[in-house]
């Protein structure tokens, strides 16, 4: 009874969630006091619903109850616990239950947490949660039931995809959920702000930290993502410009873009426009993300789901709330009042400059991503847009972009000077130089490489000067310097933190594109080969068995001249109820890179195919990511109301300066 | 039951959880207060209603104030933390208190903007009606898409059912095994001696029941060249290509059963699936016609009957035509009841379903016994031994066919033909053949 109490309470939640898209609005509408308060409660009782939903559908997986057609698709006795549970959410119908428990808990926490905004925004904002909640249940269902039940149980399950049988990829969806999803609240309060006409400082002193939140979950579950492609799929790749990676990487471009500006909405009552726009904007890639998985659209690793009618759904969903949002914004947005003034050179114009690029570096995405589609709908011919597009593409957008980010937190607000700004970044500029000309010494190495280690370390030093320029680091005495270092606000930690993990990342993904050395060779079982300056060595290879696969496993020993010697056993992998392969690369990863090992098939004179591949700073770029997140989780649990103090005209600095002849 | 008592609790749970603050009331209007003339109501209603608005805006005022009041001691504290100059902190001041005399502005705005505007009262029953609409249509679509009756079936409480599944497959491999060395045996005795015609047809039906309907049409080719294309045979040939074409009849298949019916062959295969080749062209009236007049000519006792009277009946309903009457009754009678035109009489479903599982068991039983006793008395009779295994199997009394099947091989051990043609329906049939 339990699943079909599950299945019950998934359409109970439907008419929950279409009481709170429905409610809370004639709510507000009307001031009505006691309906202001059964709007939050209609978002609490959605969410407890789904989450029970939820709950009953991880218990037929856990139980293997193969007479849910879910579960019989996804899952077998003998996979092991662990993967019973992620099989709830590592198929089309569960991981679309995920996506609205992770919605409706949204609604919720807003609704819990919401007590001190006013109650008519937050009844709006709930209002609108709700109307993605009714969308979404509908979708789910119509079209995508994960309860279907059947009357005579197979004996067993079919299993699942092995690649998806991993930690990594097991947490990864529900951190890319809760950033997708995440940006549904600023989505929500920028409608609401939109239906109530204004904005204000304590607007966006709410929508930040939802958005921040989102923000860190979304850069975890792309970091996530791409280390699992990278020791998963047995390339040594991690990202692909794959339109599923993009689809993530949208949103992610839009909300950096929001947590910006929504800065400048906070601390100075400006761009309130431009910010409502960028919320709808990061809620739009974020469905639009979903559209592109989840309708089977561009067919590649992760599309599992190739329904039309699903795709068709989601489609008429994501015209009707990008569509119905844009409409709204084009009518109401010209009543928002904007708030202070500023001149270009300031750090609202530095914020904006990063606005616009990350826009402009979003569009492209968009463009590479659904250009064939359009091409192949429209013409039918087929192409593809790849690296080369995107290299050619993001790295003129993302040069200045990076090049600002240094030079921006120098500038104060409403007004600044530039030179100024850059004359602080002196230190910078020499490190700078040296780095390139000590890289040029060591590897003699690209251009290309020469340029982004440049880059990398411009942004780091120029984060780390502005931090330690807070504090007055070696200009007064160091204890005074700790002191006010203590004092910082944990936003300024954040900021510096977020900006040097973008620096690492960089660095990474520089140092690992120039100086890869790769080798694919065919070996017999004692013998040796040199990669670079690491000599490797196939011992032997075994059979083991695990839970549900078998596999061959190699035992490599890598030497390298002033290292410890190290035992790699990469392994192939048969999943035996599914019946497919997976490679399972092994990796030793230290500061200075990763040695990479991979088993591959026998050939005709029984050698070993073996790919061995040395990628040096590679870790530094999950290593960067997790800087950046750690970063946004510091900036997060920084909860002073923020006020950006302007610096005074030059007029009136000189009528004060009148007034003191001395100085 | 049970499942619809939880339903309703949880049901009702929720929805007084959302509605509490509607059903517990609210302390502020715009509720009716009082008696009094419409008059005098309508001016409560109003005042109370401005009353509330009011409330509303002050509310607001205070909220906003609030935050800009801590922005102001944010700019404080930052002073005092080193992080603004005194210079920069007034200027951050001064913004704040812009803001706060705009905040007031709007507000006083908005309260003169609603004068002369009355707030109407039905905004609660309007939202208890939303939530009713919402549980109901909710309810509808459970209705439709839910099981209530489906218990759950956790793998370990299928422990029972999971064993019988095995054993069966296990059963199904004996089968399959015992196929596979007779389709070899055979094999081996047609290289020998290929002019053996029922051993090519032997070899057919083994195949086609070990599903391998491309082997088994060259097999059945054989059995037509060596029979001078004989229209049983030639209608096994067909079949076998239309098996092995997923159910098509193809052009070869249907220039096989026509050459058959030329020859004047009474096997129900050729009319069948001449029929079957008609529907698949669009011709279902003719389909129909060759299947009534196959069934009307069918022996009474014939185990095909059934299947083509559902056959005739899908087609009939599908394309709308009228087989009242068409189907001689004797042939359709005291079959399992099919809803559709033509179908047995409501008398005969009735008896049908009078019947208990264990009256029709018992009927059974006695067919099967009388079967019994006749072979004992005479045992000659290749094809009532076969009927006798294939129903102690069908039944699921392994053991008897077993014993039947010995009893047979000893009754028959001086005919080699129809022992080896038991030993394949003991094959077919699931009985080992060791």
């Amino acid at each position: 009874m339990i699943v079909e109490l599950g299945h019950y309470a998934l359409v109970l939640a439907l008419a929950m969630a279409f009481a709170q898209s429905t409610v809370p609005f004639l709510a507000a509408a009307r001031n009505d006091s006691a309906l202001l308060r059964v709007a939050p409660r209609t978002a609490i009782a959605t969410f407890v619903l789904v989450a029970f939903s939820f709950g009953a559908l991880t218990y037929a997986y856990v139980t293997s109850d193969f007479s849910v057609l879910n579960v019989v698709e996804n899952s077998h006795t003998a996979k092991p616990l662990i993967y019973k549970i992620t099989g709830v959410w590592a198929n089309h119908e569960g991981s679309m239950l995920l996506w609205v428990l992770i919605l409706t808990l949204f609604g919720a926490a807003v609704s819990a947490f919401g007590r001190n905004l006013p109650p008519s925004l937050l009844a709006r904002v709930v209002g609108v949660m709700g109307l993605i909640a009714v969308g979404f249940l509908l979708f789910i269902l119509l079209t995508s039931n994960p309860f279907e039940r059947i009357a005579n149980p197979p004996l067993n399950g079919q299993g699942m995809n092995p690649l998806l049988q991993d930690p990594g990829i097991a947490i990864h969806p529900p951190f890319l959920y809760l950033g997708y999803v995440g940006f549904s609240v600023a989505f929500a309060f920028a409608i609401a702000a939109l239906i109530e006409g204004r904005v204000d400082p304590a607007w966006a002193r709410w929508v930040r930290p939802w958005t921040l939140a989102a923000w860190v979950f979304l850069t975890a579950g792309i970091g996530l993502g791409s280390w699992w492609s990278y020791y998963e799929l047995g390339w040594g790749g991690w990202w692909f410009w794959d339109p599923v990676e993009n689809a993530s990487f949208m949103p992610w471009l839009a909300g950096t873009a929001l947590l910006h500006s929504a800065i400048v909405v906070e601390k100075r009552d400006a761009l309130k426009s431009w910010t409502i726009f960028l919320a709808i904007i990061a809620f739009s890639f974020s469905l639009l993300g979903t559209f592109l998985v989840r309708s089977g659209a561009l067919t590649s690793v992760h599309a599992f789901a190739t329904d039309p009618t699903r795709g068709i759904f989601i489609l008429v969903l994501l015209a009707l709330s990008v569509g119905g949002s844009f409409a709204l914004y084009a009518w109401r947005a010209p009543t928002l009042k904007g708030g202070g003034l500023f001149q270009p050179i300031s750090r609202e114009g530095a914020l904006i400059f990063n606005n616009v690029l990350l826009s402009i570096a979003a569009a492209m995405v968009f463009l590479g991503t659904l250009y064939p589609l359009f091409l192949e709908t429209l013409t039918g011919e087929k192409i593809s847009v790849g690296a080369p597009f995107f290299d050619a593409t993001f790295v003129p957008i993302m040069t200045p972009l990076i090049i600002a980010m240094a030079i921006g937190p120098f500038l104060p607000w409403k007004r600044a000077d530039l030179f100024v700004a850059i004359g602080k970044l002196k230190l910078a500029i020499a490190i700078v130089v040296v780095t390139v000309l000590v890289t040029y010494w060591l590897s003699g190495g690209p251009v290309f490489a020469l340029f982004g280690m440049g880059l990398a370390v411009w942004l780091f030093v120029g984060s780390i000067v502005e931090w330690a320029g807070r504090f007055k680091l070696f200009r007064e005495p160091l204890g005074n310097s700790f002191r006010r270092m203590r004092n910082l606000p944990r936003s300024a930690h954040g900021m510096m933190l977020a900006h040097a993990g973008v620096a690492i990342v960089i660095a990474g993904i520089t140092g690992s594109q120039a100086w890869t050395t790769e080798s694919v060779q065919s070996m017999a079982i004692g013998d040796s080969v040199k990669v670079g300056s690491y000599n490797f060595t196939l011992n032997d290879i075994k059979e083991i068995q695990g839970p549900n696969y078998m596999a061959r496993q190699a035992h490599i020993t890598v030497q390298h001249p002033g290292d410890k010697t190290t035992i790699l056993a990469p392994e192939k992998r048969i999943y035996t109820v599914e019946g497919r392969p997976t490679t399972e690369a092994a990796i030793k990863s230290s500061f200075t890179g990763d040695v990479y090992a991979v088993l591959g098939d026998p050939d005709e004179n029984n050698n070993w195919v073996t790919r061995f591949y040395i990628k040096p700073m590679i870790p530094w770029m999950w290593a960067g990511g997790l800087v950046m997140v750690f970063g946004g989780l510091m900036s997060l649990s920084d909860r002073r109301y923020r006020v950006g103090a302007p610096t005074p005209s030059r007029k009136a600095k000189k009528s004060a300066h009148a007034a003191q002849p001395a100085e | 039951m049970t499942v619809w008592i939880v339903f309703a609790l949880v049901t009702v749970a929720v929805a007084g959880y959302v509605l509490w603050p509607v059903i517990t009331g609210d302390k502020r209007p715009p509720a009716q207060q009082g008696d009094g003339d419409a008059q005098s109501t309508a001016d409560l209603e109003k005042s109370a209603a401005a009353h509330n608005a009011e409330l509303v805006d002050e509310d607001e005022l205070q909220r906003d104030l609030t935050v800009y009041r801590d922005q102001l001691s944010e700019i404080t504290r930052d002073i005092d933390r080193g992080i603004l100059s005194a210079e920069q902190a007034d200027a951050a001041k001064i913004e704040v208190q812009r803001r706060i005399l705009a905040t007031d502005q709007r507000i006083q705005a908005r309260a003169a903007n609603r004068v002369g505007k009355t707030p109407g009262a039905f905004a609660r029953p309007v939202a208890v009606a939303l939530i009713l609409i919402g549980l109901i249509g909710g309810l509808g679509l459970y209705l439709d898409i839910g099981h209530p009756a489906l218990p759950d079936r956790p793998f370990a409480q299928r422990a029972d059912e999971i064993m019988a599944a095995r054993n069966a497959q296990n059963h199904n491999q004996d089968r399959d095994r015992a196929l596979r060395n007779a389709v070899a045996d055979l094999s081996q005795k047609l290289i020998q001696n290929p002019g053996n015609l029922s051993n090519w047809e032997l070899l057919g039906t083994s195949l086609m029941a070990l599903n391998r309907p491309q082997e088994a049409q060259t097999a059945f080719l054989e059995a037509v060249k060596l029979s001078n294309r004989d229209g049983a045979y030639l209608a096994m040939y067909a079949e076998a290509i239309i098996r092995a074409n997923d159910g098509q009849v193809t052009a070869p298949a249907r220039g096989a059963l026509e050459e058959a019916a030329k020859s004047g062959n009474d096997n129900p295969r050729i009319g069948f699936y001449l029929g079957v080749a008609d529907l698949q062209q669009g011709h279902a009236d003719a389909a129909v016609e060759r299947w009534i007049s196959l069934v009307n000519a069918a022996p009474a006792d014939a185990s095909w009957v059934p299947m083509v009277v559902r056959q005739i009946q899908q087609a009939a309903q599908a394309e709308g035509i009228d087989i009242t009457g068409r189907l001689k009754s004797a042939n359709i009678a005291n079959r399992p009841a099919i809803a559709g035109n033509g179908g047995p009489s409501q008398q005969d479903m009735k008896a049908a379903a009078d019947m208990s599982p264990e009256e029709r068991r018992q009927m059974i039983e006695g067919m099967v016994g009388r079967l019994a006793s006749k072979l004992e008395e005479n045992p000659q009779d290749p094809d009532g031994w076969a009927r006798l295994m294939r129903a102690y199997m069908v039944m699921g009394m392994q053991d008897k066919a077993q014993e039947s099947y010995q009893q047979a091989q000893i009754a028959l051990k001086d005919d080699a033909k129809a022992l080896d043609q038991l030993s394949i329906i003991a094959a077919q049939s699931g009985i080992a053949t060791n």
